[in-house]
Parts: structure tokens; sequence; C-alpha cells
């Protein structure tokens, strides 16, 4: 008996609300915009956000813009003397596959880097389509970026859950053209150092580096609340003997975001094992999202 | 969830867009708040005023890394607690200013509300305000009484125990008007 009153007690103190009538409401919102201009006026810093999101798992997933650009590089190879001769190696070879090693600094509380392994395909005619894995090799994701599809499907089977995020208009663009030659062109507004002949694997290879490339600052400006880009660089080992690229290097910084968890999160990235030229099953870049997965909507949140 | 986490980073980078979405979604939970912990109109409403205004100006700074929501009742907590100590009791219940029958006269007019939040609320206010604290905490902002325990800076039993006399006395005091 005791415990059903007090079942209704609370329930009628849960129940109870009140309301200002708008007048009020418009009185206080007022004061307090006002408030908050004037504290951004005068605010010297602009960006720093510090969250504790649910959405953390997403995060390790949301590096796969690196992934994807890093891979354009790849295929673009560098702009120096050796280019005609890389392009055209390169030219040769509709589809690619290779691995990639990635270490997340920044992103777990502990402050413990994350490592991750990625397997990539390439088919100039379909797509990419990127797989993430942990260390125990389970699959953490599978990304799509398809020339059929305006957008980036990532497919999270451990959730059931999957991601929709649209490309902005440039990027749809450039993916019509996924081959190597259009590709090249992407990359040829940014200056490039050359890093030298170094041996990389047992093999003789020449460098290639790019600060900032601009795509990546793009895709930062474009998806600020997803994964603002701060800085970033990526290396090109070519070997001399096949013209092939063998190995890309790229660091990146990403700010306080909606996909690093509210963190400053820093990125090495390995690309390596590259297979040129192999058949690769199309089913492959076919997404065929299971009935039971639940979207999750991040269009909204993709507004400036 | 997601949407407060996005309304917190475009918040962080000035939007009043943002601002405005915060304040839409939570003033009048909050002003519920207020009004539970301090039965009285004008004083729930200066709460509210001065809660947005001083999250708004925190724009440039702001860092939370918790719960958007919890982290807006415990300001409205924490303005509550130095208004009971600032005014001690000058605070003048509702239930000794304004009549339940006569609720849409005196500042009350500003507020929308039903009989039966007068009695509830007034009831409320006849516990310890401690008491009172965790009651309206756990029941209106659906805090855990870890979180609760944390903000009143005493044990988790301290609280759990605050809560069952709380609900215990309001039994007592509402006898069945409920």
């Amino acid at each position: 008996m005791r415990s059903a009153d007090n079942n209704k007690i609370e329930k009628a103190v849960t129940d109870i609300n009140f309301e200002a009538k708008p007048d009020i409401h418009n009185k206080i919102l007022a004061d307090a915009i006002n408030a908050q201009k004037r504290s951004v006026a005068n605010s010297p810093s602009a960006w720093r956000i510090i969250m504790k999101a649910r959405i953390t798992k997403l995060s390790t997933a949301a590096i796969f813009t690196f992934a994807l650009i890093s891979l354009v590089y790849l295929l673009s190879g560098p702009t120096s003397v050796a280019i005609a001769d890389v392009v055209e190696k390169v030219e040769q070879y509709n589809t690619v596959i290779h691995r990639a090693k990635r270490v997340v600094y920044g992103i777990t509380e502990q402050d413990e880097p994350i490592t991750l392994d990625i397997i990539k395909y390439v088919s100039s005619g379909h797509g990419v389509v990127e797989e993430q894995y942990n260390l125990d090799g389970k699959l953490m994701y599978r990304m799509y970026i398809l020339r059929e599809q305006q957008g980036i499907i990532m497919t999270f089977p451990d959730w059931k859950k999957y991601v929709k995020v649209p490309l902005y208009p440039d990027l749809v663009e450039k993916l019509k053209n996924l081959d190597p030659q259009s590709i090249v062109s992407w990359f040829l507004v940014d200056p490039y150092t050359d890093l030298g002949i170094k041996e990389i694997d047992g093999r003789k290879c020449q460098g290639f580096e790019i600060i900032n490339p601009s795509i990546f600052q793009q895709f930062g400006k474009e998806y600020p609340n997803l994964f603002p880009v701060e800085k970033s660089s990526m290396r090109l080992w070519i070997d001399v003997k096949t013209k092939m690229p063998i190995k890309g290097f790229t660091t990146g910084t990403v700010g306080e975001s909606m996909l690093t968890s509210g963190r400053k999160i820093d990125l090495e990235i390995e690309d390596y094992d590259f297979q040129w030229g192999p058949k690769i099953d199309p089913n492959i870049f076919e997404p065929n999202i299971p009935d039971d997965y639940e979207m999750i909507d991040l269009t909204k949140y993709l507004k400036k | 969830m997601i949407e407060d986490e996005l309304l917190k980073i475009r918040f962080k980078q000035g939007s009043s867009n943002a601002l405005a979405r915060i304040y839409q979604k939570y003033a009048d939970f909050l002003l519920t708040l207020a009004m539970a912990l301090l039965n009285n109109t004008s004083s729930a409403e200066d709460i509210l005023h001065d809660v947005f205004v001083k999250f708004a100006q925190s724009s440039g700074s702001f860092r939370i890394r918790g719960n958007l929501k919890s982290y807006l009742a415990t300001c409205v907590v924490n303005r509550a607690r130095d208004k009971i100590r600032t005014t001690k009791k000058n605070i003048q219940p509702m239930d000794e200013t304004i009549s339940i029958t006569a609720k849409q006269s005196g500042p009350l007019e500003n507020i929308i509300c039903n009989e039966r939040a007068l009695i509830i609320n007034t009831a409320l206010d006849r516990l310890p305000y401690d008491q009172k604290e965790v009651v309206v905490l756990r029941l209106k902002a659906g805090m855990k009484f870890n979180d609760i325990a944390k903000t009143q800076g005493v044990s988790v039993n301290t609280v759990r125990g605050r809560y069952r006399y709380g609900i215990d006395k309001l039994r007592s005091i509402l006898n069945g008007q409920v």
C-alpha cells in the first residue's frame, strides 16, 4: 500500500510542468542571444569543444576521409619528373587492392593510441570500398564510396547500423571520373617537395611530399562538424625500378568535432601491399544493407 | 542525444540558432525545476534568465563533456541554492502569495500551470531543502543518485536516505490528494 502510494507520489512529481508565456521566453532568449554575441565577439579562441559523445565508436570510422584521399593520392602519383612514367604505369590498371595501417592518437580517455587495419578495394568502374578491422581481426565497418551513389555509405555490422553522408558537389564531380588521369588533375594544384632517393622495404624509392594538400583542407571545410582537418601531410614513395607507388605515409590533425568524439586527434596512416590490376568481385561494391540495420542519418548535421 | 552533441558544437561555434534550439528544448523543463525548488514564480523566471544568459556568455569557452540537459539542470540547482542562501527565508512561497484558486493573478500570470502542479509544488516546499532537491533532481531531471550525490557533496547513501524521507513526507503531506 505504502509502495503504491509512493509510486503515485513519484508519478505526480514527475508529471508537474510549468511553462512560461511566450513573451517571457522571448525576452529571456533575446537577452541570452545578445549575451552570446558579446561573448563570441570577445572570445579569443573559436573552436575548442570537448564532448563525451556516445558515438565514440564512429570516431575511428571517420578517419575514412584520409583513407579515401590518400588512396587517391597514391593513384595520382606525384607531380614530378617521374609523373609521366608513374601515371602511365598506373593507368594500365583499373583496379587496385591495398592494405593500410592507421594509428589514431588522442581518441581514448587514456590517450592510448589505437591501431587499425584496413583493406581497400578500388575500381575505376565502381568506386572505393574500405574495410576497417581492429587488431583482433574484427570488422568494425565497411565503407562504400561508389560512383553511382552521391554519398558515402558506411555499415557497422556489430551495431546493425549504417550511415549515409552526402558528398559535396565538387567531390561528386570528382568521383564521376575515378580514373587515374582525372585524379592526377585534382592534385596538380598543390606544390610538392622531392624527398630524394631512399631505400624502402629493401627497394630503391623516390619520395615526394605535399604539405596541407588542398583536397584534405577542402574536406575539412565542407564537413566542419564532422571532420575538420587542421593540417596534414602526404608522402609517397615510388619504386624507381618499376615506377609504381609502393608506400604512402599520411599524417594529419583533425579538430574537435562530432566524429572525433569532441577531441583533437592525430593520425598516422601507412598504405602498403599494393596489388595492381587484380580481379575484384563486383559484389564487393554492392552495399546490400540488411533490412534489420538501422540508419543513422547525419545529413542534418552536415550544415556548416 | 546526437542532436545535443551537435548543438553543443554549434553553440561553441557561436551559433545563435543552436542557442535558440537549446532554449526551446529545455527552457520549460528548467523553469519547472526552478519552480519546484523555489516555489516562487518570479524567482524561477530570474533563475531561468540568469542560467541562460550565463550559459550564452560561456559560448566562447564552453566545455562540457557530459549530458547537456543535466548540465543545465545542475546550473539551475546551483542558482537556486545561491538564491536560497542570499535571500534566506525572504522568498515568499507561492502558497502564501497566491491561492490556488486565484492562480491567474500576480506573478503567476506569466506562468501556465495546472492546479495539481501547484498542490505538488506546495507540498514539495514543505520538505527540508536537501530532501526537496534530491526528490526534484531524481524525478524531474532524471538524475542518478550518484550524480546527485556529487552535486550535493554527500554520499550516495545519504542521497538515498533523503529521497526516501522526502517521498514519505510528501505522501504524508498530500495524504491522498494525488
